[in-house]
């Protein structure tokens, strides 16, 4: 089961990082040529003394994965960001994948001889800067690490402090390298040299002690401190990308707090796309950043702004749009700016239609609404009986297959394998439209209906009307007999 | 599953097996034992093959495969077998290509025409036949249709003529009263070895598969007969070769190879009658081709449903989904009704293997006609009426546009479904050629072209003639709209015109 998991948080981590890829490991740089060439790296005694001095403000998170098939332990680097005991970690290690309700038990280790665990409170992810927070529930004194905004020059030295897995007691370890390029992609991150950093959660420093980064938004990397099948592998393979203390200055100003998620706006468009080149060159945009609206969400802001598939958008807020470091950056970095606003903050959009070279230019402005709830929010049913969790629908689940709003169903969540619900063809995703030719309303009224249905006719199969896909079904769940 | 044509480019994965066989493709190469007993050629050109038992006595339903009797119906068949080597048309990186591959055929009529699986000949652009008596031959296909993975090819008669080569052709016999236990014999290519004989027993007359494998290459295929499934052993390169009984007369046509002696042909029956319509609407200029009706019904067996839905055992077919925008849709079929009739006549599938056939008798409907559908609908009796629609696969037609660098394919109604796009409109991108304008311009595959120059594209006719405006204009710049995954984004190409 926990490798299982494991599995799924690897993948999930893809999925949720997906920035810059293609950084190979190049090869060890070793540190007689970088001195033999003059570059100056911290001397040993700088860089015990920071060794020493962070030390404290590094914790491993551990919480539970309490799923319907089963439960697993999840430890990940944190880093103490103040006094009162807030932790920040990086959102590889909660997935916005696992929902929300089946991350339980949330632990502070603090690492050292006397290895103590202090319970601890989720405080909620933040995806304006793909972080997340947990608090001790004790009040005790925290050494905070104190994040500073220091764009650092190509050939300077960094510093990592991270922790070793738990099979190696969570010992703190320091890496050097220095800077490699400022790299601009929708997440602004500094690539290093091959001496690379810490493992993913870890700070980041300058050659003056300041703390000046954040090891995340890593693909192929560690993230978990008890991977059981690869307990080393972040120091055999070290990142050599950090994303700089501004991208996350935002969460760390205003992170969230439990109990209140985070609410954030959203334009109501989907599959926004850079302009290339060659389009450019054709509207004579002289190879300025441009973004191509895709589709228009019908119901929200930018429909009732009059924006429309296809427009492309050449300023945001009178200002011209960020460049990346290729033309489909500019999307993203738009997108990551927009999120970064408040829910009712009104921003203007100057665009031109793709089609005519002489197109004018037209200013659209808008009030953005909060983005619909996620699928991780939605409440869920297991009917561990014949081995399927039903979850509630949720806005992207009917945007994904055209479903009118009034369209009513449940989502399949998950089928257990080799379970009734698996041998009977259910698949994950499928819309469950009726049970027993009883139109399906919402969860509650599925879970009634099944269960009552299973408590009175134990033998009798269950059929329900799905829609998988584009096509509807009829799937035949036979109990166990 | 896998088909059992041997492509070329598949040789090696085989050949490590088979050491014996240094070059197994080349038909005429020596090292390949050829019979010695094949049929003498004939002065006359061509006969019908009939023999001392070509009618089984009503004592003996089936002769047993006696060692005469099997060397009397080698002798017999082996004439009209043939090999078959075709170039056939692919796509690959957005260019039309040709691919080599052998398989196998039989010849049923004296004008050459030679029955093969579509899966052999069906995109074939250069076919070339070597006959029983090792002469070889030019062929043209004729037409076929992929839903029975059956074509028709045609010797080039001229070449016959004048070269005075004989053949023979096998008669077609029935598969429907085929018995499991009853011996079978195959005839073909296997690796390339021309004129090889193996024998066998049938081990089921009515196959049926899951609708996931119902394909070939991605092609729809199996929907409208079961399969004979057969030990006789067959292997990559068999296929389109003929499965015969112990009178000499062909059963079916060899077609999937499931390794471990699990093999399949199409049934003689469905051969015969798609053979007849190919020749029949085929003409010089014409791919001869079978029409079906089709509802749009997806169906399922009522097996075990019988009591959920209160309906006596025996009786209706489920219906599973539909398509949108399919004539069921447009009668107002919905899903989880029980089709009992068709135009009066009573349905039942309660198991899988009676669904081919159901589908079947919709096919053979009138394309366009109106259909009378009873259906129970909860505790209702509910009258419908449909009007059937042309058959259409869900692959549609490609072509290669050579100067944008990139392939396009016809969006079906099935695609348009699956990918839940908004309506048939546009192309689909196939294949782009590295270095091409349009991989220049970060077209992707599966990309629906929507506009070229902010003209509409419609079909693949209206985008072939957008190209060709285009291409006679020099466009230098091409403004495409395309969708991806929903979203739509504009595209340029730049296209340098060779002065």
């Amino acid at each position: 089961m926990f490798r299982h998991s494991l599995k799924t948080l690897c993948i999930l981590s893809l999925a949720v990082t997906g920035c810059k890829t293609g950084v190979s490991h190049q090869g060890p740089t070793t540190r007689q040529t970088l001195e033999s060439k003059g570059v100056a790296l911290v001397s040993p005694a700088v860089a015990q003394a920071l060794y020493e001095k962070v030390k404290p403000s590094l914790v491993a998170v551990q919480y539970t994965f309490n799923g319907e098939l089963g439960r697993s332990e999840i430890i990940g680097p944190g880093v103490v960001v103040s006094a009162d005991g807030l932790v920040m970690i990086s959102m590889a290690i909660v997935p916005q994948q696992i929902p929300n309700g089946q991350m339980i038990d949330f632990k502070i280790i603090v690492p050292g001889d006397t290895e103590t665990e202090i319970e601890a409170v989720f405080q909620g992810r933040d995806e304006r800067s793909n972080v997340a927070f947990v608090k001790t529930k004790e009040k005790q004194a925290w050494a905070a690490i104190d994040f500073t905004e220091a764009p650092q020059q190509i050939g300077e030295a960094v510093l990592s402090v991270g922790l070793l897995p738990k099979s190696a007691g969570y010992h703190a370890y320091l890496t050097q390298s220095i800077v490699s390029a400022n790299l601009r992609g929708p997440v602004p991150q500094t690539l290093v040299s091959a001496d690379g950093l810490a493992m993913l959660g870890s700070p980041v420093f300058d050659a003056q002690g300041r703390a000046i980064g954040f090891v995340n938004q890593l693909q192929d990397q560690a993230i978990v401190l008890n991977d059981p099948r690869n307990p080393l592998g972040a120091t055999t393979n070290p990142p050599r990308l950090y994303v700089p203390t501004r991208d996350f200055m935002q969460s760390l100003q205003d992170p969230p707090t439990a109990g209140e998620p985070m609410k954030l706006p959203w334009l109501g468009v989907s599959q926004i796309s850079g302009v290339n080149k060659e389009v450019g060159d054709f509207l004579h945009m002289k190879n300025e950043p441009a973004v191509q609206i895709g589709a228009v969400i019908p119901g929200f802001a930018a429909e009732k702004a009059g924006l429309k598939a296809g427009d492309i958008i050449v300023k945001f807020n009178g200002e011209p749009l960020e460049r990346g470091d290729e033309p489909e950056e500019a999307a993203q970095i738009l997108l990551r700016k927009v999120r970064r606003l408040k829910v009712g903050a009104v921003v203007s959009f100057t665009i031109l239609k793709p089609n005519a070279v002489t197109s004018p230019l037209k200013e659209l402005t808008m009030t953005l609404e909060e983005r619909p709830l996620q699928a991780n929010t939605a409440e869920r049913f297991y009917a561990d009986d014949l081995g399927f969790t039903a979850r509630e629908m949720v806005f992207e689940d009917r945007y994904d297959r055209r479903l009118k709003p009034e369209f009513k169903g449940i989502i399949i969540a998950l089928v257990k394998p080799s379970s009734s619900a698996a041998s009977g063809h259910l698949q994950t995703n499928d819309i469950v439209t009726q049970i027993n030719r009883t139109p399906v309303a919402n969860l509650e009224q599925f879970q009634k209906q099944y269960e009552d249905f299973r408590k009175s006719n134990k033998k009798e199969a269950v059929v329900l009307e799905i829609l998988r896909g584009v096509n509807t079904e009829v799937i035949r769940i036979e109990p166990p007999q | 599953m896998r088909s059992t044509i041997l492509r070329r480019s598949f040789l090696p994965l085989f050949i490590a097996g088979c050491i014996a066989f240094p070059e197994p493709l080349q038909a005429d190469d020596p090292v390949v034992p050829t019979p010695t007993t094949h049929a003498a050629p004939t002065t006359k050109s061509t006969a019908v093959i009939g023999g001392p038992s070509s009618k089984a006595s009503a004592a003996d339903p089936f002769p047993g495969a006696t060692p005469q009797n099997v060397v009397a119906v080698t002798a017999k068949i082996f004439p009209a077998v043939v090999r078959i080597d075709v170039a056939a048309e692919t796509y690959a990186e957005g260019k039309r290509d040709l691919r080599r591959g052998i398989g196998s055929g039989v010849i049923i009529d004296d004008e050459g025409h030679i029955l093969t699986n579509y899966h052999v000949a069906g995109r074939a652009a250069e076919i070339y036949v070597t006959l029983a008596n090792k002469e070889r031959v030019p062929a043209k296909s004729i037409g076929d249709d992929h839903w029975t993975d059956l074509a028709i090819i045609q010797l080039d008669m001229e070449t016959v003529k004048r070269k005075k080569i004989t053949f023979k052709y096998a008669e077609l016999g029935e598969s429907k009263d085929l018995v499991p236990g009853q011996p079978v014999m195959a005839v073909g290519t296997p690796f390339g070895l021309a004129r090889t004989m193996t024998l066998g027993e049938v081990s089921n007359n009515e196959r049926t598969f899951y609708p996931d494998r119902m394909e070939i290459n991605g092609y729809e295929t199996g929907d409208f007969a079961n399969w004979i499934q057969m030990d006789t052993p067959i292997n990559p390169g068999n296929s389109g070769g003929p499965l015969v009984d112990m009178t000499g007369k062909v059963v079916g046509i060899n077609t999937r190879g499931g390794g471990q002696n699990l093999n399949f042909a199409v049934p003689a029956d469905t051969a015969r009658e798609v053979a007849d319509k190919i020749l029949k609407s085929a003409g010089p200029d014409k791919k001869g081709r079978v029409d079906r009706s089709d509802l749009g019904i997806d169906f399922k067996p009522m097996q075990d449903l019988e009591s959920f839905y209160d309906i006596d055992a025996n009786k209706g077919v489920l219906v599973n989904g539909f398509e949108h925008g399919s004539p069921a849709e447009k009668a107002g079929v919905k899903t989880q009704d029980i089709l009992l009739e068709i135009n009066g006549k009573s349905i039942n599938v309660r198991f899988p293997e009676e669904l081919a056939p159901m589908k079947k008798m919709i096919s053979d409907l009138p394309i366009g006609g109106e259909v009378k559908l009873t259906v129970r609908r909860g505790k209702e009796t509910v009258a419908l009426v449909a009007k059937t629609e042309k058959l259409q696969g869900a692959i549609g037609e490609e072509k290669e546009f050579k100067s944008w660098g990139l392939s396009v394919r016809e969006v079906t109604r099935k695609y348009a479904n699956e990918r839940q796009l908004d309506d048939r409109s546009g192309v689909v991108v196939t294949g782009l050629r590295p270095g091409y304008p349009s991989a220049k311009a970060e077209l992707f595959q599966g990309d629906v072209i929507l506009a070229i120059n902010q003209k509409p594209v419609a079909d693949l006719d209206e985008f072939l003639k957008l190209y060709n405006e285009s291409a006679k204009a020099k466009d230098a710049q091409v403004l495409l709209e395309i969708v991806r995954n929903r979203g739509h984004q504009s595209k340029v190409l730049k296209i340098s015109y060779e002065k």
